[in-house]
């Protein structure tokens, strides 16, 4: 006996023609084994219906929120941890890189220092250089450029401070954190 | 059996797009008035789905602050629920796998019991063996195929909604539903008939 077309009817949660309805029906009453999946099948539904919902324990939404805190905090603390990794490395590369130079270029202590000493004069020199050329320049600026174009340049400066601050705040703001 | 959306009405539909918003916007507390209001649906999917109370909470979390995480990419014009239930369902999915992964047995790791607040212990007891039952019935299944027939019978998702859930087509859902269906059935019907013999063999057994 072809049982395929009974099983399907039965076990479909899809309207039956009436036709369809009286063979199962029909066939139903002959064939014991799909009567018993038909039973079966009714037996899970009202299984299914009669089962009750199963309630979480109370307070699931503050668990949420608080979890969601802790998250937001451990990852502030890993991308913190990685930009002080990242400078750090940074850091410990470039003076890697100096103490290399510095060791390569001398062969005594003495020649060291004198190096050093020598690498220090010259970073003075270059700082006094540019106080005078600033120096120079801005005695040069406040004679050429007439009062009226000070106060513009402070008010333009005054308007980017002002932008500038509105920015921070924007920034600062809370905003929905990416998990 | 029960349906969580069936009080959609405008009032609280217009709340909940005004919570969406403040969400999006990054307002965590608009979203936990999101999380208040389906908790419960979202715990019972993942309840059915791992028929663990404790995994449950815990997924229902994880889908919770997944949506959350994934919220700009949310279409408004699809239902929020079925989008919400069907992260909830995928997540499930894949820890049902890797619990498959790490083949572990059942009598290595028992379900810890539901916990019950009736005070009544006799209803308390028929509702543990109820939730037993449902349980054994549904880890018959595989993941997918337990996830349409959960959202199917308890949810009451049409076929199109579980194909849009569980991105598979149309007839995919209604072929798996035919086959858990089959499957449910002619478990419980060798289960009914193994009972029925084991019966009978006790009555039949004569006394030491």
């Amino acid at each position: 006996m072809n049982h395929q077309p009974y099983e399907d009817w039965l076990l479909s949660d899809e309207p039956l023609s009436s036709q369809q309805n009286r063979d199962l029906k029909k066939h139903l009453q002959i064939c014991d084994s799909c009567s018993q999946l038909f039973e079966s099948w009714v037996d899970i539904q009202n299984i299914f219906r009669s089962t009750p919902d199963v309630q979480p324990q109370a307070g699931f939404s503050a668990r949420w929120l608080t979890q969601l805190e802790e998250r937001k905090t451990k990852i502030q603390q890993r991308q913190s941890w990685i930009m002080l990794l990242i400078t750090g490395g940074v850091a410990t590369f470039i003076l890697l890189l100096l103490g290399i130079n510095l060791v390569l270029s001398v062969d005594q202590p003495v020649q060291l220092l004198l190096v050093g000493s020598n690498k220090i004069a010259e970073w003075l020199l270059i700082i006094n250089a540019t106080n005078e050329i600033l120096s120079a320049l801005v005695e040069l600026v406040s004679i050429m450029v007439p009062p009226i174009w000070w106060v513009i340049f402070a008010v333009v400066i005054s308007l980017f401070s002002l932008l500038w601050i509105y920015s921070l705040r924007q920034l600062i703001q809370p905003r929905r954190m990416t998990i | 059996m029960s349906t969580y959306f069936g009080h959609g009405s405008n009032a609280v539909k217009n709340e909940e797009s005004n919570w969406l918003q403040q969400a999006i916007a990054g307002d965590a507390n608009a979203f936990g008035n999101i999380v208040e209001s389906y908790h419960q649906s979202v715990f019972n999917l993942c309840y059915r789905m791992l028929g663990d109370q404790y995994e449950a909470e815990d997924a229902a979390q994880e889908a919770f602050f997944r949506a959350y995480k994934s919220l700009n990419r949310y279409d408004s014009k699809r239902s929020f629920s079925t989008w919400l239930l069907s992260i909830a369902a995928h997540y499930c999915i894949d820890q049902l796998r890797k619990r498959r992964m790490k083949f572990v047995s059942l009598d290595d790791h028992p379900h810890r019991e539901i916990s019950d607040p009736s005070p009544n212990p006799e209803g308390s007891l028929r509702s543990r063996e109820d939730q037993q039952e449902v349980r054994a019935l549904l880890e018959m299944l595989s993941p997918t195929d337990r996830a349409a027939v959960v959202m199917r019978y308890w949810y009451d998702f049409s076929y199109d909604e579980i194909s849009n859930a569980l991105n598979i087509s149309i007839s995919a859902v209604k072929s798996r539903l035919h086959r858990a269906r089959r499957n449910l059935a002619q478990s419980w019907s060798d289960k009914s008939y193994q009972s029925l013999n084991h019966e009978r063999k006790y009555h039949e057994s004569p006394a030491l």
